[in-house]
């Protein structure tokens, strides 16, 4: 069975006040990657997932799941 | 991304679309084979496939500034280039298959084959690309 790459990035960043702009510039990457990431269009390198991360405060796993 | 890096990203995208139907389309057209009329449509053909390669490649870039360019050039962009370099990849072997099994095709020269082929890879390469530079751009 394939497994998808679900995440929480939107809940977050709008409990934040974040827009997908906002957050691109704070973690040096564009919106169309983070709308894409979000979207679960787009798997993120770990790299990202761990600047996602520290951005939110989270670990990773709180970030990021596995969605049969 | 600044809103400058976006407008330029989805410019690129629109453009090269534009580009890519327009080498498709010039496959349709009779003179832009190679014959006696001139190699003019030809090296017009190899020069809007080299814009369209440089379009798709990081140095069609260059131009704007390392702040737009470093808010259009990402991992997100790194990957819609390399699905679409695997996209044109089975464009070329399709089409290559497809032109080697074709019986009304047998006399068609090496050259043309090759520029049927070219034209197939890089046009797929760039839609591909510049439809998920757009679908990213869009959500």
């Amino acid at each position: 069975m394939a497994e998808r790459l679900g995440n929480n990035i939107q809940e977050l960043r709008t409990d934040r006040g974040y827009t997908q702009a906002h957050l691109a510039e704070r973690i040096g990457v564009s919106r169309k990657t983070i709308n894409t990431v979000e979207n679960s269009v787009f798997t993120p390198s770990t790299t990202l997932a761990l600047k996602l991360a520290r951005e939110f405060g989270v670990p990773v796993e709180d970030l990021f799941h596995l969605e049969s | 991304m600044t809103i400058g890096a976006e407008l330029v990203a989805r410019m690129r995208a629109i453009l090269i679309i534009l580009l890519a139907l327009l080498m498709i389309a010039s496959q349709a057209a009779p003179s832009t084979y190679a014959n006696e009329a001139g190699a003019l449509p030809i090296i017009g053909w190899f020069l809007l496939g080299v814009v369209l390669l440089i379009y798709i490649h990081p140095l069609g870039l260059l131009a704007w500034s390392g702040k737009i360019r470093q808010g259009i050039e990402d991992e997100g962009t790194a990957h819609n280039r390399a699905a679409a370099y695997c996209a044109g990849f089975w464009a070329s072997l399709i089409f290559a298959i497809m032109l080697f099994g074709m019986p009304g095709l047998r006399d068609m020269g090496g050259r043309e084959v090759a520029r049927i082929v070219a034209s197939a890879t890089v046009a797929t390469a760039a839609i591909r690309f510049a439809i998920a530079e757009l679908r990213g751009l869009y959500g």
